[in-house]
C-alpha cells in the first residue's frame, strides 16, 4: 500500500514535490498508508495540479475574450456571390470581356472602388486588384459558373458582383457572407495562444531549481 | 469542527511538529485522522499564507513547522468566531 501511495505522490506537480515530496513520502512511511489515503492523495494531487492549471485556463479565457473583441475592430471583407448561365458557344469570350481592363475600369469608376488606393497607385494596379478580388471559375458542363467578389463594404460587394455577372449573362440571386475575419478561427487562435503562454509559464515555473 | 487548516494550527499552537506528529496529535485531540494529501494540502496553504513556517532542520524528511505570529492571530480570531457560534448554538438548544 505504501508503494502505491508513493506512486500517488508522483501525481503532484514537480515543483510541489521538490518542496514537500520527501516529507510526504516520510509521512506515508511513518503512518502506513491506508486504502482511503490513496484516494486522499489522489484528490490532493488533483487539487495541486488544478492550481497549476488555473493560470493557463485563465489566460486561455482572456485570449478568447480579446479575440472576440478584436474581431469587431479588424477590417472586414465580404464575399458576394452569384451564378450565371453561360451560352455554350461564348463562354471564354464572355468572361474575358467581363474582366477586360476597360470593363473593370468602368466598374471601378461607377462604384467608386478603392478610393484611397486610387490616390497613390496607377490605374493598372487598381484594375489588377479588382481582378484578383474577383473569381470566375470554369463553367460546369451545363454552362453554370459562379461569379464572386470580395470587398470591405457588403453593399458595394453585392453591386459589383451583379455588374460583373451582368456583363457575362443574366445573373441569379446574390448571396453575401463575411469572408474575413472568421470569428471562430479568431477565438480558437486567441484561446490557443493564451493557453500556450500560460502552459509555457507554468512549465518553466514548475521546473525545480 | 474538522477544517484541516484550523486543526493543524491548533496542533502547532502547542509546539513545533513535523507532519506525522501533527497527524497523530490531531487524531488524539480532535478524533479526526487527516489523510496525508489533506494534511500536506493544508500545510502548503498555511505556509503560503505565512501562518506557519518550516524550521531549519537537518532531517529534511521530517521537516518541523512552527506557528508564526500571524498564524497565532488567525487561530485566535477563528477560535473566537467558533466560540461565539458554539455559545449561540448551545443557548438555542437549551429548553425555554
Amino acid at each position: 500500500m505504501n508503494r502505491l501511495a508513493r506512486l500517488m505522490v508522483r501525481l503532484y506537480p514537480s515543483r510541489w514535490r521538490a518542496r514537500y515530496g520527501l516529507e510526504l513520502n516520510a509521512l506515508i512511511e511513518d503512518s502506513g498508508a491506508k486504502r482511503l489515503d490513496l484516494l486522499d492523495l489522489l484528490a490532493g494531487a488533483f487539487k495541486m495540479q488544478f492550481c497549476n492549471w488555473k493560470f493557463p485556463a485563465g489566460l486561455a479565457l482572456a485570449g478568447l475574450a480579446i479575440a472576440t473583441l478584436a474581431v469587431e475592430f479588424v477590417p472586414k471583407s465580404y464575399l458576394a456571390e452569384t451564378s450565371v448561365h453561360l451560352a455554350a458557344n461564348n463562354q471564354g469570350k464572355a468572361v474575358q470581356k467581363a474582366l477586360s481592363r476597360s470593363a473593370l475600369f468602368e466598374v471601378i469608376r461607377a462604384e467608386g472602388l478603392y478610393e484611397q488606393e486610387r490616390a497613390r497607385l496607377p490605374l493598372e494596379d487598381i484594375v489588377e486588384k479588382l481582378r484578383k478580388s474577383t473569381d470566375i471559375p470554369a463553367a460546369t458542363p451545363d454552362g453554370i459558373t459562379k461569379v464572386s467578389f470580395q470587398y470591405p463594404d457588403e453593399a458595394v460587394a453585392q453591386r459589383v458582383v451583379l455588374r460583373l455577372a451582368a456583363a457575362i449573362a443574366e445573373p441569379g440571386p446574390v448571396s453575401t457572407s463575411l469572408n474575413f475575419p472568421n470569428t471562430r478561427t479568431f477565438q480558437i487562435a486567441g484561446a490557443g495562444l493564451g493557453l500556450l503562454v500560460g502552459l509555457s509559464f507554468v512549465f518553466f515555473r514548475r521546473r525545480p531549481a | 469542527m474538522s477544517d484541516p487548516s484550523i486543526l493543524l494550527l491548533a496542533s502547532l499552537a502547542e509546539g513545533d511538529k513535523h507532519g506525522y506528529a501533527m497527524m497523530e496529535d490531531i487524531e488524539q485531540f480532535a478524533g479526526v485522522r487527516l489523510g496525508p494529501g489533506t494534511l500536506y494540502g493544508a500545510i502548503t496553504r498555511l505556509e503560503e499564507r505565512g501562518y506557519i513556517q518550516a524550521i531549519e532542520s537537518s532531517d529534511k524528511r521530517r521537516q518541523p513547522y512552527r506557528l508564526t505570529d500571524s498564524g497565532r492571530q488567525h487561530l485566535a480570531a477563528e477560535t473566537a468566531a467558533l466560540s461565539r457560534i458554539v455559545k449561540t448554538a448551545a443557548s438555542r438548544l437549551e429548553p425555554a
